[in-house]
């Protein structure tokens, strides 16, 4: 992977500079590697909010510890989305080594993806019932969350939050790069943040998305997905800022597409999906036959799992039965609008371990859906490039391509 | 990053009516009644209802929240002004993306969940109206009703959101993502919420990479040449900033009979949806024309300058 040349134009590389998470395996992203890795799950029975009619009571839900109570109570945060964003960003940044002095100095931008966020509730970090009292603040002026995270960190010029749906945070992520490698940024924070409650499993309850079991993702018993909640962020920089390290990873390419299908089913013939792996690859410069890894979708429901094989079969031939796959939703659930995101951080993860998680709950893949999915245990592997994919509700599609840069690699723009 | 690119249409529909009937009352100095007191006053079906617009795109669900109805049909304006018929997309749909701002989403939609789940003694959520709870809503289903299968995002963001929407749109056309993209906002109040300002609005611009626009004839409006996002305490000083020396304050609510009459306008709005693209509009009718400063150093550009309270934007455009 070389720098690309637009109109005769070098384009800066950008290059993973930090990363943070909270989420249902842990309160940074060490644990939830760790527990990836290690085949942990975070799905429990949901704490937070009442059980009732609900299809399935398990989730990933954060329950907060001591310490995120005092982070919150020391920031009077009074919301789980500004809390699990602010956790993250701030992990991401002591991974990058920046300050937020420093930061000061520098051209920097934030990109964050949500799906519902905290629309359906009250702001509250314990809770998370329905509400719709005429004059309640449900938080559904994503310009207020924005505004709080923006003045946090002291973002200068643009704070914006995406909102595709359950392609948000691959989606934010594929905008920040574009807004370095294109538009002069020197940093930019970027990733995902969603919260659970009881409104969201009450309506998919309805929908029939949530599994009465656990998420099986390309098993034949797949018969729906679990939800979670949490952040990933990745902190974005030009590589002229990066520090001397043998290897970064570079987030080298982004697609979007749209189905136009369905309000909430993907379109079955994957084309939508194809076409937005396809163009993440040519953003990368990157063929199909350089991809070693790709993080599924990977929800788990009958339709979304089908769909995903036809793509990846479509772009890849029969090759897609060579390339370790993998899906870390039955660990931490499906984060809706972190999901991306989250998956981000354990793809890049991966190239830097040259590790795939293991896919939970697996005892066979479903042989109508030949793909080499990782189960059972983490396996090595040699991974230059990968791909993170996501689909959302309203068809919106998102792919990121991530791969390894050693040192001599390194131009230094 | 450079990529020229064209306006070449707008849909807009609006509680004084679409894109033509607007002017008209504009001209007029007309303001709408309901337009500060809240949506109670529209029917439940929202503007579509109340403007009687029977579209074909209305029809693709049982369902749609108004938002959602006002963006299929603004959208449906947009090219019909930009002169994109359905069979030039459904050529080539991955040419054309949406970009939309949503910083409320579907409220309707929300209440009418509320109201449902409480008369349900909280134990069932229709799976209908949860499907359309999603932000994006009004981009997505504008997508299914044109078949526009390009990028297809929905943002949200601070008080300068309408100029950063359009630098968002901008980087779709100028990194190949695709060569058509319509953008603007389709916002709606919900009920309870009446003290915003402003009532349901979509209003979405054609921007086309230039080459495109003129390979097929395109009638181009204006181009869309710079947008510059700055904050009071990091902005770094800008030589023809302090020239901007407004004629006067426009009080809030912003009065459209104001802005009829307006040459240069301070928007100078708390509210994040104050700065809408609606304004575009009176730039391409010429209703807001260059400041002296500009013209005395020919640059050519109309300048339209925008402050929000997070600090001094330029919004320029130039002729084309």
């Amino acid at each position: 992977m070389g720098d690309t040349l637009e109109r005769g134009v070098c384009l800066p590389r950008v290059l993973v500079a930090g990363l943070g998470s909270v989420s249902a395996l842990g309160e940074n992203t060490a644990q939830l590697w760790d527990g990836l890795l290690a085949g942990r799950t975070g799905i429990k029975p949901v704490a937070n909010f009442r059980q009732e009619h609900l299809r399935n009571v398990l989730a990933g839900e954060i329950r907060l510890s001591a310490a995120q109570r005092e982070y919150a109570e020391r920031y009077r945060l009074d919301s789980r989305i500004a809390l699990f964003a602010r956790l993250a960003i701030d992990e991401a940044l002591r991974d990058a080594g920046w300050t937020r002095a420093y930061l000061q100095k520098k051209k920097v931008g934030l990109v964050l993806g949500t799906s519902l966020g905290m629309s359906l509730v009250e702001k509250s970090i314990d809770q998370l019932d329905e509400c719709g009292g005429e004059q309640v603040d449900t938080y559904d002026d994503f310009a207020d969350l924005v505004e709080e995270l923006a003045d946090a960190y002291r973002v200068s010029s643009e704070a914006l939050i995406v909102t595709t749906a359950c392609a948000a945070g691959t989606n934010a992520i594929g905008i920040a790069k574009d807004m370095i490698r294109h538009e002069g940024y020197e940093v930019v924070l970027c990733g995902g943040v969603d919260t659970l409650d009881r409104m969201k499993y009450l309506g998919h309850s309805a929908l029939n998305t949530l599994t009465p079991t656990l998420i099986r993702p390309f098993t034949p018993e797949r018969d729906g997905t679990l939800f979670g909640e949490g952040a990933g962020i990745l902190v974005l920089e030009r590589e002229s800022l990066a520090r001397e390290l043998p290897t970064h990873v570079a987030c080298a390419g982004a697609g979007y597409s749209c189905d136009a299908h369905h309000i909430t089913g993907p379109d079955p013939s994957g084309a939508g999906a194809v076409k937005v792996m396809g163009q993440a690859l040519e953003d990368a410069g990157i063929q199909p036959q350089d991809v070693d890894h790709i993080n599924l979708h990977g929800s788990g429901t009958p339709l979304n799992d089908g769909m995903e094989y036809a793509a990846i079969r479509e772009l890849f031939g029969p090759a897609a039965e060579r390339i370790p796959v993998s899906s870390i939703k039955p660990a931490i659930g499906h984060v809706m609008g972190a999901a991306g995101a989250l998956e981000a951080v354990a793809t890049v993860l991966s190239l830097r371990d040259q590790k795939v998680p293991p896919t939970l709950n697996v005892v066979a893949p479903d042989p109508e859906l030949p793909l080499n999915l990782v189960c059972g245990e983490a396996r090595v592997a040699a991974i230059e490039h990968a791909l993170s994919n996501s689909f959302g509700f309203g068809g919106c599609n998102g792919a990121l391509v991530f791969s390894r840069v050693s040192a001599d690699q390194r131009t230094d723009l | 990053m450079t990529c020229d690119i064209l306006l070449t249409g707008i849909g807009l529909l609006s509680p004084l009516g679409g894109k033509e009937s607007f002017f008209r009352a504009l001209g007029e100095g007309a303001e709408a009644p309901w337009r500060t007191a809240g949506n109670a006053s529209l029917p439940p079906g929202g503007l579509t209802e109340l403007l009687g617009i029977k579209s074909p795109g209305l029809q693709i669900a049982r369902y749609l929240d108004p938002l959602a109805k006002n963006a299929i049909v603004a959208l449906e304006e947009a090219m019909g002004d930009a002169g994109i018929g359905p069979q030039a997309v459904a050529q080539d749909p991955y040419g054309f993306g949406i970009l939309l701002a949503a910083t409320r989403g579907p409220g309707a939609t929300r209440d009418k969940a509320y109201e449902q789940l409480r008369a349900r003694q909280g134990k069932l959520l229709s799976s209908t109206l949860f499907s359309n709870f999603g932000y994006n809503i009004a981009a997505a289903t504008a997508a299914m009703a044109h078949g526009i299968k390009g990028p297809n995002l929905t943002v949200a963001g601070r008080s300068n959101l309408s100029l950063l929407l359009l630098r968002r749109a901008r980087q779709l056309l100028a990194t190949g993502r695709c060569h058509t993209v319509f953008t603007g906002f389709s916002e709606s109040l919900v009920n309870g919420r009446a003290a915003r300002p402003v009532s349901e609005w979509s209003c979405i611009f054609c921007l086309e990479r230039a080459e495109r626009a003129r390979q097929r004839g395109a009638r181009a409006g204006v181009v869309l040449t710079e947008i510059e996002l700055e904050s009071p305490g990091l902005a770094r000083p800008r030589p023809c900033a302090p020239a901007f020396r407004l004629p006067r304050a426009i009080p809030q609510p912003l009065p459209l009979a104001a802005l009829a009459a307006a040459e240069t306008l301070d928007l100078d709005l708390g509210d994040p949806l104050g700065i809408g693209p609606e304004y575009l509009p009176l730039l391409q009718a010429g209703r807001i024309k260059a400041t002296e400063c500009l013209q005395g150093e020919k640059t050519g550009y109309i300048v339209l300058p925008v402050s929000s309270r997070h600090g001094l934007s330029l919004f320029g455009v130039a002729r084309a």
